[in-house]
């Protein structure tokens, strides 16, 4: 796969095993976790011969078929991006991927030579080859991680409609492209209730569902018909449930306060995202023109907090894509400016009950950054500890998004101790 | 000192394997397991385990069916940070303490719901599980008071008060 690697990356900032010793009351789990998500990883053939597809949640890269992402020994996902990067939009600047092989007959992380720690490939739902009446395989409806089932609503973003709107880090532009407008761009509902019948019959496997998707713009008001999504979706998946509410989350464009209450009273959700992206406000005009065009920084914010008034404190929370701050040329220049305007906007949100994640940033083939760098990892590390101080400053809990229900989250995993 | 126990000697038992017949009772649930585990803070906490065995492979598999209990959070924070554990068995006759330390937190998969579906027919159908957790034991040690009483006499024959070796003044 091709990637243009920095070859004096490794001078430039420090290493994973500096970091370990600098953050000592951090995780080394959730430190590997967050550098993994940063640099990516490689499978040996080794490694590969290991994968077993009647088992293993596989994607396919070329003919190979690669195991979508790990697990860490202490049950922590690793969320790592299989998608292909050959062509003219691969990633450049970019540093070392982690190996994944085999070292007595275990699967391991790999890292220059050393042993980091050992690695399970995620098992698949038993639903997932299923095929539904219209013979669609089950798990292209409803997606899963080790312990949490999701539904990708809507599979394009109508904030590509507009040329320049789309946000500058992702790469739905371009990969969701072929399902704008297709019959099949919204999730089909009755598909869903179908996979629900099979799902119930996995008993411990799922800790809860997440429904997120590309911005519907469309609808009497802006967003309803992605509301109506959502709604019609959640319902589908509420067939499966003996009460009302079920341990759920919508991650949606950010809606206004008519529809969350249709979103909380016509549905069994208990909990409500909308993503910031990016906290600095001239930064989310830059890299987030569209949503920043519908829905200006101030908008969100004011709808976040009356989220928090329908959903309650602890069942809503926001998101950023941890490092487009210092994308060049706007960006920050200074990781410690960035750090900064990141714990002060967090602090505002969390004063106002709003809980806090952040992804870390995995620059997208196909998307405009493809050419940028993400931060070092003793920035990500930083701003993990400081999310989640702030979490705890605040009593928020972090329940709704937790380690079994999304994984992604370093700074919420900390709560487990 | 059970005739069972093979390789402990003047009724003691130290060693870094786990005599038969404990393996036993505890897979048979006979024998009352406790774990004890440090944590944030330097907090400790203890708990009798709803289900524990020990597998072949001398690695005792702790059932915690909380999510949110302190133990679960300890035994996260001793799997994080590399502490060991202490799990007390219990058993009619003797005492043993066993030291390990944590090989992985199975939470997820075909072995996890299988296991989960075996406390919910063990238990009863409101119960859930968080986590087998599966402790690579180090070290054993019989901690029954007569092994121990026997152990602190012949290695510290001198730890005493001294009218255990007084003459009988009635002789």
């Amino acid at each position: 796969m091709a990637i243009k690697v920095d070859k004096d990356w490794r001078k430039k900032e420090e290493s994973y095993g500096e970091i370990v010793k600098k953050y000592p009351t951090i995780s080394p789990f959730i430190i590997t976790q967050i550098d993994v998500q940063r640099r990516g990883v490689e499978y040996t053939r080794k490694a590969l011969d290991q994968v077993d597809k009647t088992i293993h949640q596989t994607g396919k890269v070329g003919e190979a078929d690669i195991p979508v992402s790990l697990l860490l020994r202490d049950g922590t996902s690793i969320c790592t991006s299989i998608f292909s990067e050959a062509g003219v939009n691969a990633p450049l600047n970019q540093r070392d991927r982690y190996l994944v092989d085999v070292v007595d007959d275990r699967i391991v992380l790999v890292d220059e030579d050393q042993v980091i720690d050992e690695v399970f490939y995620w098992e698949k739902p038993r639903y997932f080859d299923k095929l539904t009446s219209n013979g669609t395989p089950m798990g292209q409806v409803v997606d899963a991680r080790p312990q949490r089932f999701h539904i990708n609503m809507n599979k394009y973003c109508h904030f590509w409609d507009t040329p320049g709107h789309g946000c500058k880090y992702c790469g739905i532009g371009a990969s969701g492209q072929k399902f704008r407008g297709c019959a099949n761009e919204l999730v089909n509902f009755d598909e869903v209730r179908e996979v629900m019948q099979e799902i119930i019959k996995e008993k411990g496997r799922f800790t809860g569902v997440v429904l997120t998707g590309g911005s519907i713009l469309s609808g009497d008001e802006l967003l309803d018909d992605e509301l109506e999504g959502y709604i019609k979706t959640l319902q589908a998946v509420g067939t499966a449930f003996s009460t009302k509410k079920f341990p759920s989350q919508v991650n949606s464009t950010a809606f206004n306060e008519r529809q969350l209450i249709r979103l909380y009273e016509e549905t069994g959700l208990t909990s409500y995202t909308t993503d910031f992206e990016v906290f600095d406000e001239k930064l989310y005009q830059w890299i987030c023109p569209g949503k920043a065009h519908y829905l200006p920084h101030e908008e969100v914010k004011k709808r976040l907090y009356k989220a928090v008034e329908i959903f309650g404190k602890g069942q809503v929370n926001t998101g950023i894509v941890s490092g487009v701050e210092m994308a060049e040329p706007q960006g920050y220049q200074s990781e410690q400016e960035a750090l900064k305007m990141n714990f002060e906007f967090a602090e505002e949100l969390a004063s106002h009950g709003v809980g806090l994640k952040h992804d870390v940033w995995n620059v997208v083939p196909g998307s405009i950054f493809f050419r940028q760098s993400t931060p070092s990892l003793d920035y990500y590390v930083h701003l993990t500890k400081g999310f989640y101080e702030i979490m705890c400053k605040y009593g928020i809990s972090t329940e709704m998004d937790n380690y079994r229900k999304c994984g992604m989250h370093a700074s919420i995993n900390m709560d487990r101790i | 000192m059970s005739e069972a126990i093979e390789g402990a000697g003047m009724g003691e038992y130290k060693n870094n394997v786990i005599p038969e017949t404990i393996k036993k009772q505890v897979n048979d649930q006979s024998a009352v397991v406790v774990i004890s585990a440090i944590g944030k803070n330097e907090s400790i906490a203890s708990e009798v385990a709803v289900k524990a065995r020990i597998d072949e492979k001398d690695v005792l598999h702790y059932y915690e069916l909380l999510e949110s209990s302190r133990m679960q959070k300890n035994l996260v924070y001793s799997l994080w940070f590399d502490h060991p554990v202490t799990i007390l068995v219990l058993t009619e006759e003797q005492q043993f303490s066993l030291r390990g330390k944590i090989y992985k937190a199975l939470m997820a998969g075909y072995e996890f719901e299988r296991e989960y579906e075996d406390i919910l027919a063990e238990v009863d159908e409101d119960a859930d599980l968080s986590t087998v957790w599966e402790i690579e034991i180090k070290e054993v040690e019989e901690v029954s008071y007569p092994a121990g009483r026997r152990r602190e006499k012949q290695e510290h024959p001198y730890l005493m008060h001294m009218d255990h070796i007084y003459i009988n003044p009635e002789q």
